[in-house]
C-alpha cells in the first residue's frame, strides 16, 4: 500500500526519502546456511591440522542442529542473527584468513601476543563454538521446559491426590494377597 | 545513625542522544614529546650512555679526518629507518578518514545508513499517526474493521522488518570489524611514536652536551669548535626538527584514528537503540491489537520474552526486557490504546533522528580532521623529498644505519 502513500504524499507536497533499491536482501534461507557451512568443511578437508578440522566439524554440527529451529527465534532476534552470521560470515572469514597464509608461516611464526596464526584461529573457533553451544542450549532448554510444563499439566489433571481414599476392592482381593 | 529516608532515584535519562567526538586540533611540534608515549625509566640510562659515548668519541677524533665525517654521518642517519616508516605510514593514515567519509559507517552508502532508510520507510507505512489510519480515527473510539485492517498490516510487514533488523545487525558487524582493524593500527602507531620519542630525547641530549663541549673548546681551539658546529651540531639540530615533524604526524594520525573509533562506537549504540525500539513497537502493537480489537496478531513469538538470552547479557536484551516490562505493566493497568502505540513509534522516530543528527556532526568533524592531517602530511612529505634528494647518489641500495640507532625495531 506504500504506492498509495506515495501518491498521498506527493499531493500533500511532503518530501520523499531518497529512492533506494526497494527491499533489503532477504536473509539467507536454511538451505543456504547449510550450504555455506558444508562449503567451509570441504575447504578445510586435508588442508589444515586436525585441531582445526575437529573444531570446524563441531561448529558445523551445531549449526545443522539449529538450522531447522531458526524460525523459533522471532522477529529481529540477535541470537538468530548470530547463528546465521556464524555460518555465512564469521566462520568462512576466520578459516579463509588462515588458509590464505603459507602453511609454514601460519603454523610456526608468532604473530600476536606470543601466538601463531594457527593458535589464533583455534581461539576464534573455540569462541564461536562456545557461543553457538550456549544459544543451542538455551533453545533446547526452552523446549525441555515446555515438556516439563506439559508433564505438570498431566500430573495435575490425572494424578491422584495424597488424600484420596483408595476404593475398596472387596473381600476377594484381600485373599489374593501374598500370591 | 541516619534516618531511613528513601533514596531519591537517579534523574531519568533525557532523550536519547549520540555525542560525536570533537575534530582533531593541530598539534604544535613543542607539544609533541609530551603527548607521545613516555620513555621508560629503565631505558634512560642506556640512552644517556649512548650519547656520552658518542660525544667522547667525537672529541677524540681529529678535525677534517674521515673519522669525523663518519661521526657526522652517524647523526645524519640516526633513526633513519623509523623516520621513513613513520613518513610512509602518514600517507596511509591520511587515507583512513578520507575513506571513512566516503564509505565508512557515518557515510550515506554504508550498510547501516541504507538499512536505517529502509526502516524509516517501513515504519512510516505502519505508523498509527499516518493518514492511512485516518486522522479522524484517533480520539474517537475506532471502528472494528478499519482497525483490523490496520493491524493486519503488521503481519505482512513482519518479514520485511525482520530483514531490515538483520541488515542493521550486519551493519553493526561491519562497524565492529572496522574498529578491530583500527585498534591494531593504533597499536602500531603507539609503538612508532614511542621509538620516535626516544630519538627526540637522544637528539636533545646530544644538542645540550655538544653545545657545552663546543663552548669549552671555543676558547682554546676556535677552528675546531667551528668545524664541530658546522659538521655535527647543525645536523643534530636538523635531525631533532625532522624527528619532531614525524612525531607530530604520527600523533595527528593517532588522534584521527581515535575519532573514527569513537564515531563507530556511537553508531553501534544508535543501531542498538533503533532495533530495540522497533521490536518494542511490534510488541506494543500485538498488545494494543488484543486490547482494542480483541485481534490476535500473528507475529512470530514477538510477545515471548526472549528467555534464550540467559547468561548472554547484552545491553540490547536488557533494554528489550525493560521495555517489555513497561508494556506488560501498561497492558495490566488497561490503559493500553493507540496513544501507547503512537508513543512507541515516536520512540523509533526519535532514535532515527538522533542518529541522523549525529552523522551530520560526525561527518563535519571528520572533514576538519582530514584538513589538519593533510597539512601535517605535506610537511612529512617535504622531509622525504629532501632526504631522497640529498642522499640518493651516495647511498643507492645501501641500508642506512648509525651507531646512534636504537636496537631492534
Amino acid at each position: 500500500m506504500s504506492w498509495f502513500g506515495d501518491v498521498v504524499d506527493r499531493l500533500r507536497g511532503r518530501p520523499r526519502p531518497a529512492e533506494l533499491p526497494s527491499a533489503p536482501a532477504a536473509p539467507p534461507t536454511s538451505a543456504e546456511i547449510l550450504a555455506s557451512v558444508r562449503g567451509v568443511e570441504q575447504q578445510v578437508a586435508g588442508r589444515v591440522p586436525a585441531a582445526v578440522v575437529a573444531r570446524v566439524h563441531g561448529i558445523a554440527r551445531t549449526i545443522e542442529d539449529m538450522a531447522p529451529r531458526l524460525d523459533r527465534f522471532g522477529v529481529g532476534s540477535r541470537q538468530a542473527h548470530t547463528v546465521v552470521a556464524t555460518a555465512t560470515s564469521y566462520l568462512p572469514e576466520a578459516v579463509g584468513g588462515y588458509l590464505r597464509l603459507p602453511r609454514e608461516f601460519a603454523d610456526r611464526r608468532v604473530v600476536s601476543h606470543g601466538k601463531t596464526s594457527l593458535m589464533v584461529l583455534c581461539d576464534q573457533l573455540d569462541l564461536l563454538g562456545v557461543t553457538l553451544d550456549k544459544i543451542s542450549d538455551a533453545v533446547s532448554r526452552e523446549d525441555a521446559q515446555a515438556l516439563v510444563a506439559h508433564g505438570q499439566f498431566l500430573a495435575e489433571k490425572f494424578g491422584e491426590s495424597a488424600l484420596a481414599i483408595t476404593p475398596d476392592l472387596g473381600p476377594g482381593a484381600a485373599r489374593g494377597e501374598g500370591l | 545513625m541516619t534516618d531511613a529516608t528513601p533514596l531519591t532515584p537517579p534523574a531519568s535519562q533525557s532523550a536519547f542522544a549520540l555525542e560525536p567526538p570533537a575534530p582533531a586540533q593541530p598539534v604544535a611540534a613543542t607539544q609533541a614529546p609530551a603527548m607521545a608515549p613516555r620513555i621508560d625509566e629503565a631505558a634512560l640510562p642506556g640512552l644517556n650512555a649512548k650519547v656520552s659515548a658518542y660525544v667522547d668519541g667525537l672529541l677524540a677524533v681529529q678535525p677534517g679526518s674521515p673519522e669525523l665525517a663518519a661521526k657526522a654521518d652517524d647523526v645524519r642517519l640516526m633513526g633513519e629507518a623509523d623516520i621513513r616508516t613513520a613518513a610512509d605510514s602518514s600517507n596511509r593514515l591520511l587515507q583512513v578518514p578520507v575513506r571513512e567519509l566516503r564509505e565508512g559507517g557515518v557515510s550515506g552508502t554504508s550498510q547501516v545508513s541504507r538499512s536505517l532508510l529502509d526502516l524509516r520507510r517501513t515504519v512510516e507505512d505502519l505508523d498509527p499517526a499516518e493518514a492511512s489510519v485516518g486522522r479522524k480515527l484517533l480520539g474517537i473510539i475506532p471502528f472494528g474493521s478499519q482497525l483490523t485492517d490496520y493491524f493486519r498490516r503488521y503481519e505482512s510487514a513482519q518479514k520485511q522488518l525482520d530483514a531490515i533488523v538483520r541488515a542493521l545487525y550486519d551493519g553493526q558487524d561491519e562497524l565492529r570489524k572496522d574498529n578491530a582493524a583500527l585498534n591494531l593500527e593504533k597499536q602500531r602507531l603507539w609503538e612508532t611514536m614511542g621509538r620516535l620519542n626516544q630519538y627526540v630525547y637522544v637528539a636533545e641530549r646530544l644538542d645540550t652536551q655538544l653545545s657545552a663541549k663546543i663552548a669549552e673548546i671555543e676558547v682554546s681551539d676556535p677552528a675546531r669548535a667551528d668545524s664541530l658546529r658546522k659538521d655535527v651540531l647543525f645536523y643534530v639540530r636538523q635531525k631533532h626538527q625532522d624527528l619532531l615533524t614525524q612525531l607530530v604526524v604520527s600523533i595527528q594520525g593517532y588522534l584521527a584514528v581515535d575519532i573514527i573509533l569513537k564515531n563507530n562506537i556511537e553508531l553501534i549504540k544508535g543501531v542498538d537503540r533503533a532495533t530495540t525500539t522497533t521490536v518494542s513497537a511490534l510488541r506494543t502493537a500485538v498488545l494494543v491489537a488484543q486490547a482494542l480489537n480483541n485481534q490476535k496478531l500473528v507475529l512470530d513469538q514477538i510477545t515471548a520474552l526472549n528467555t534464550t538470552t540467559s547468561g548472554m547479557i547484552a545491553s540490547t536484551s536488557k533494554m528489550l526486557k525493560d521495555q517489555s516490562a513497561t508494556i506488560q505493566q501498561q497492558a495490566a493497568s488497561s490503559t493500553l490504546g493507540l496513544p501507547q502505540l503512537q508513543q512507541a513509534f515516536a520512540d523509533i522516530y526519535a532514535t532515527m533522528e538522533s542518529i541522523d543528527e549525529f552523522k551530520v556532526k560526525a561527518l563535519d568533524s571528520m572533514a576538519q580532521t582530514v584538513g589538519v592531517l593533510q597539512a601535517e602530511t605535506t610537511k612529512a612529505q617535504a622531509y622525504l623529498d629532501r632526504v631522497s634528494r640529498d642522499d640518493a647518489p651516495a647511498r643507492e641500495g645501501l641500508s642506512s644505519s648509525s651507531s646512534l640507532d636504537l636496537g631492534g625495531s
